[in-house]
């Protein structure tokens, strides 16, 4: 395995941007494709790909945003990135700016956060007096500055049309897509939203070359991952692996004994069991955004169940309807599984229900809000349903 | 910080003043200053939407409605120090519930209670970033981690002085 | 473009919604929060579609065709994720259709018909609490909202008031006011235009029905009812007929079925405003241009209920614009209890004036205490054309079988000008048939007396007409240019208001009608409305005022008699006593310290 452990190192502040600004935008796109970086949100999105729809859009007005509202349960990985190489951060957003031609960058930074702001803003301050942020951008004529908005306590504003929303001072609503933020985002103008994590791999790529880092990782996950690991395990923390790491070897890295189950994705992601853990952490098997939560024997399941689906019912937005109504189901479901008496056509019913919202929700938020149930009551049936 | 029950127009016309004297009046900064607000007050009442409706042009209503999306933007009363504990799986599996009990405990209030000093409010909050220092909580803007029933004591009493 | 439903290939324009598509092919796709006359929310996720390539369905109401795209709008998977979407909603849907006010017109009744919902997937959780808010237009009912948001994007698109909104969030979201105040407190205009585009019953007019029903049981009492002009181009759509019917006389017989002592016609009032308006218009001119007083124009207009409280509580500090005149439905209430009781002997005390409007504001305002010109209660109930249309119906009345019949006298005689009062730009166009030959003797030059400019749909319309060769008395007019202006729904009200505070506005007169299409289009109207059904309506109205022996308010016979005998002449002190008012200033929330 290559050497994995680059996104939390300090590097030489302003060489990417410099190196950047040598090669033309479209270079710089097409580097970013050939390097198969995907979104670290969670989506996994072609980071290049949406560099380059972003670029296309014609008008004058772009955003650059940096999703750091990190809500996902279990994650904390962008907390600690914007902790130790916060200038790496900003450096991917400028070099984003320029590719794409913006001259605004914000970081949305969720509330819970706000501790986090005043070094953010000290090492932002720093950067414009090294010049690598503001005006005429280490002497050229790129121009871009970034400010820092806090978030006031919604997971859904991590969705990036939410965040928008938010951004605008508005509720923080998801909204219909298409048109996606890359032709219409904020004040509808383009906008590239992508997370902490992406654009701290950006820098990288700029200079060490697609290659180099399409040689770390899996097939069609390149590069490595930063995942928080935290539960039953001896050395929480967040770790950086190759793509295609099995869940195995991450819970040996992690000193996790007598495991149960690992949550791969957090709230809105699977609970998978022991006989599973031959499995790989990448986008062709079992993506994350970077949460895994593990539990040992001790644990019941159906405490896991219930924690996630209380998770939902506080934080959907509520405007649509099959995850506004149908969250409430699966918390009454829990309830009804704990005491017992939950019936073989409720069962069924509430997979009809999780289609559903599967199916026809608005956002990721109720797409993906019964994977959790889902996944444990197909994996954990027997201890669930005795 | 300034909480009691009754908040005078004065006092919220000078903390507006304060306030947007830093910030322009462009929606984007709508909730920023709704964020000070609540970090000078406490939480938001009829009188600064509609002082803050006005100055932005915005219908007091719309922003009534905003404020009420948002986790960290109270339309009711809440006390000076906004205690948030993590109620999220990784802290519940490091036993936040006892965390909850001790300070339950401690000021004599339950989960979305207010104390009657307007003092102390106690929320549940999901997953706070910090899973890997199991159990946490948040007290306005300050994180507290790794903690046991007795540290959580400790630092509530801390508050209670200040 | 061509896209493909269903697999028949279909022509589409860029920026075309599937739905739209769809339409114009004759393929329905069911929706809930969709409404023609607001903006897209895609919020209820009930008009889904497949479309090949992408990996969830598709909301028909948002979703903009591209070329080639392939949809299908009735696969089982839609089918079955449509009807789990109805019975989510139905999930927490706690009413009765049995004693709603919707149980005929409900779309989630509906599209429960429709996908053939028998059973929920689990048992209700939670039961009704019955918790309504009820002023005297409104009716809230909490339990039966559905959170499409129609009313939301109604109150703050259409009419500018954000009178409702959204509160919360996910679990706990509901539609509520201003720190949960209620409406009375937090200027809700009761327009009722929510109303009109809520699809189920979580909203509707506080009902009347009930206490007119006990006045025409009441040996006692002498029922007078009054009818406004739009009710007649519009109540025919309860029983099933065609928007844009016409249905003045069965209206008539119907109303007299039903046990009402005197039929009459809130026209007759319509033309005395025009008279009232007319001249204080005339008066306002003549202050401002010869003595050069202020605040005196534009002159705007004050039949529109909604309309009066908008400002009152929006610009209240222009209020003396308004002209004093009362509305159509209030110069008739004290009327009736005076000039009409005395002529036929009825003690007033013993009367009961009803009138059957297209508009909840109009509750209010028969409501508000000053309208008591007559020593009693001037109106005492007002009922909507809905309402109307229910009593008919618990009557065993259907409207087609009615027989033409003629209105009462003496306030039943009216012109074409009054009947255009139910269409945005119909106060101007009668007020300026009257003013313009008061003034200069002619008629105004218009063909077949039609001044085109001020009709139509358009949501602020402007016209000027140049007044020469006036009669000595108006000499201060010779070569003047009357600039007008005509605005429907609060939104343009507001676009025009707002130019008037800045003076940047050189109007003399304004109409403002509160609703869209002016009171054909009121919160009192048959639900469901539309850019189309009120065309249709307004169509109607146009035809009636063409098929009117008389169309100018001045030549009304009985107008002139009430002169002769009652009111002496426009603007006398008696008609200031009976028809002209006065306004309040309110404050935006009046419990905001
Ligand atoms: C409910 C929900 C919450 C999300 N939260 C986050 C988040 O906290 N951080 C993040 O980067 N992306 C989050 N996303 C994904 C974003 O919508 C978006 O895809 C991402 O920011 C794009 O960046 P990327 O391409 O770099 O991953 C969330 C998505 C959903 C549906
Ligand atoms: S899926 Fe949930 S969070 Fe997303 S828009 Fe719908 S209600 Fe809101
Ligand atoms: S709103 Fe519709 S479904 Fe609900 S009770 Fe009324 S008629 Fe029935
Ligand atoms: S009646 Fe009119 S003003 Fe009042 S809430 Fe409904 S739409 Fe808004
Ligand atoms: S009150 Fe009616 S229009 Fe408003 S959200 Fe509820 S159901 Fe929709
Ligand atoms: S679960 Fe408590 S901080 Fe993440
Ligand atoms: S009608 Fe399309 S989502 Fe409601």
């Amino acid at each position: 395995m290559p050497a994995a452990g680059f996104v939390l190192e300090k590097r030489k502040q302003g060489e990417a941007l410099k190196k950047a600004f040598e090669i033309n935008r479209a270079e710089i796109t097409d580097m970013i494709k050939d390097s198969g970086l995907k979104g670290r949100g969670g989506a996994g999105f072609p980071t290049g790909l949406k560099m380059y729809l972003c670029g296309a859009a014609a008008d004058t007005i772009k955003y650059v945003i940096c999703n750091a509202d990190e809500g996902e349960p279990g994650t904390f990985k962008d907390r600690v990135i914007l902790e130790t190489v916060p200038e790496k951060v900003f450096e991917g957003m400028a070099i984003t700016a320029y590719v794409i031609g913006a001259k605004e960058g914000i970081i949305y930074l969720r509330g819970e956060y706000e501790y986090l702001k005043a070094g953010l803003e000290n090492t932002l301050d720093g950067m414009r007096k090294n010049n690598l942020l503001g005006e005429k951008i280490l002497g050229g004529n790129f121009d871009f500055d970034i400010k820092i908005v806090l978030g006031a306590g919604a997971y859904v504003c991590g969705e990036e049309t939410a965040l928008i929303e938010s951004l605008e001072g508005k509720r923080g609503e998801a909204k219909n897509k298409p048109p996606f933020p890359v032709s219409s985002g904020l004040f509808c103008h383009p906008t590239l939203v992508s997370n902490v994590e992406t654009f701290c791999n950006i820098p990288h790529i700029v200079t060490e070359g697609a290659q180099w880092f399409k040689n770390i990782g899996s097939e069609k996950s390149a590069g490595t991952k930063l995942v928080s690991v935290s539960g039953d395990v001896k050395k929480p923390g967040v770790y950086e692996i190759p793509f295609g790491m099995k869940v195995k070897d991450l819970l040996k890295l992690v000193e996790a004994g007598n495991t149960k189950a690992v949550d791969i994705g957090g709230a809105s992601g699977i609970v998978i069991p022991e006989s599973q853990f031959d499995r790989e952490i990448s986008f062709e098997d079992i993506p994350t955004g970077g949460s895994v939560i593990v539990f040992d024997k001790t644990r019941k399941m159906i405490d896991v169940m219930e924690n996630f689906m209380e998770f939902f019912l506080d934080e959907s937005c509520g405007q649509c309807t099959p995850c506004r109504e149908g969250t409430k189901y699966f918390v009454d479901a829990v309830e009804k599984i704990k005491n017992g008496r939950i019936t073989d056509q409720e069962l069924k019913n509430l997979r009809d229900i999780s289609n559903c919202m599967k199916l026809t929700s608005k956002c990721g938020l109720g797409q993906s809000s019964t994977n959790a149930f889902i996944s444990i009551l197909d994996n954990f049936k027997e201890e669930l349903l005795s | 910080m300034t909480v009691s029950s009754k908040i005078s127009k004065k006092e919220i016309i000078n903390e507006l003043d304060n306030i947007l004297s830093k910030t322009n009046l462009e929606r984007e900064n709508l909730l920023c200053v709704l964020e000070e607000l609540v970090r000078k007050f406490g939480y938001l009442n009829d009188i600064m939407a509609v002082e803050v409706g006005k100055r932005f042009g915005v219908d007091p209503n719309e922003i009534y409605s905003v404020a009420s999306f948002y986790a960290f933007l109270p339309v009711k009363k809440s006390g000076k120090y906004k205690i948030r504990i993590c109620r999220t799986i990784s802290c519940k599996l490091k036993n936040a519930d006892k965390i909850v009990e001790a300070i339950e405990d401690e000021i004599g209030i339950k989960f979305g209670g207010t104390t009657k000093d307007m003092k102390f409010t106690l929320e549940r909050a999901n997953c706070l970033g910090m899973c890997d220092k199991a159990p946490a909580m948040l007290i306005n803007d300050k994180v507290y981690t790794e903690l046991t029933p007795e540290k959580a004591k400790e630092i509530i009493r801390s508050y209670k002085n200040k | 473009m061509d896209i493909y439903i269903n697999g028949k290939k279909c022509k589409a324009v860029q920026g075309e919604t599937i739905l739209e598509i769809a339409g114009k092919n004759g393929v329905r796709i069911p929706t809930l929060c969709y409404h023609s006359d607001l903006c897209l929310a895609g919020n209820c996720r009930i008009c889904v579609v497949d479309v090949d390539g992408a990996r969830t369905l598709q909301t028909a109401c948002t979703a903009m065709a591209s070329n080639g795209m392939k949809i299908w709008t009735n696969t089982p998977r839609v089918i079955k994720a449509r009807k789990m979407n109805i019975q989510l909603l139905l999930g927490s849907h706690f009413g009765e259709c049995y004693t709603c006010p919707r149980n005929n017109n409900c779309e989630l009744l509906k599209l429960a018909e429709e996908y053939g919902i028998e059973e929920l997937p689990f048992p209700k959780k939670g039961k009704r609490t019955g918790a309504l808010e009820i002023t005297p237009s409104i009716t809230r009912d909490p339990d039966k909202c559905i959170m499409c948001g129609r009313c939301v994007r109604t109150c703050e698109e259409l009419q500018g008031v954000h009178a409702v909104k959204p509160v919360g969030r996910s679990n706990d979201i509901h539609i509520g006011t201003f720190f949960n105040q209620g409406l009375m407190h937090t200027s809700c205009t009761m327009c009722g235009q929510c109303i009109n585009r809520c699809p189920t019953g979580a909203l509707y007019e506080t009902s009347c029905v009930q206490p007119v029903w006990d006045a025409l049981a009441d040996p006692d009492k002498y029922v007078v009812v009054q009818t406004a002009p739009a009710v007649r181009a519009a109540l025919g759509e309860e029983f099933g007929m065609e928007p844009g019917s016409r249905v003045t006389g069965k209206m008539v017989a119907g109303l007299r079925r039903l046990g009402f002592n005197k039929v009459f016609d809130t026209q007759f009032t319509a033309d005395l405003t025009i008279i009232e308006e007319g001249t204080e218009f005339l008066t306002r001119l003549k202050r401002t241009l010869v003595n050069k007083e202020k605040g005196l124009l534009p002159m705007t207009t004050s039949c529109s209920p909604g309309w009066i409280k908008y400002i009152e509580h929006f610009y209240p500090e222009l209020l003396t614009h308004v002209s004093t005149c009362k509305s159509p439905q209030q110069m008739f209430g004290p009327l009736a209890k005076t000039y009409f009781a005395e002529k036929e002997g009825i003690n007033p005390a013993k009367m009961i004036t009803v009138s059957i409007m297209p508009c909840v504001a109009k509750k209010y305002e028969a409501d508000r205490p000053e309208m008591n010109a007559s020593g009693y209660k001037d109106v005492d109930y007002v009922l909507t054309t809905r309402e109307l249309a229910k009593m008919m119906k618990m009557a065993g009345l259907d409207l087609k079988d009615m027989p033409v019949e003629e209105y009462d006298n003496p306030f039943g005689i009216s012109t074409g000008a009054a009947v255009i009062f139910g269409a945005t730009g119909g106060v101007m166009e009668a007020a300026l048939r009257t003013v313009y030959e008061i003034v200069t003797g002619r008629e105004i030059p218009f063909k077949n007396l039609d001044i085109t400019p001020v009709r139509g749909m358009e949501d602020v319309k402007e016209a000027g007409i140049t007044i020469e060769g006036v009669k000595e008395e108006y000499k201060f007019l010779e070569g003047a240019k009357v600039k007008v202006a005509v605005a429907h729904s609060l939104s343009a009200a507001k676009k025009v208001m707002d130019k008037v505070r800045s003076g940047e506005a050189d109007y003399h007169f304004i109409e403002i009608m509160a609703c869209p299409g002016g009171c054909l289009g009121g919160g009192g109207q048959p639900i469901p409305t539309s850019p189309e059904i009120r065309k249709a309506r307004a169509r109607a109205i146009y035809e009636e005022d063409e098929a009117m022996t008389i169309r100018k308010s001045h030549e009304n016979p009985a107008i002139k008699k009430l002169y002769e005998d009652f009111l002496e002449k426009p603007n006398s002190h008696k008609a200031h006593e009976l028809l002209h008012t006065h306004y309040l200033k309110r404050k935006r929330f009046d419990k905001v310290k």
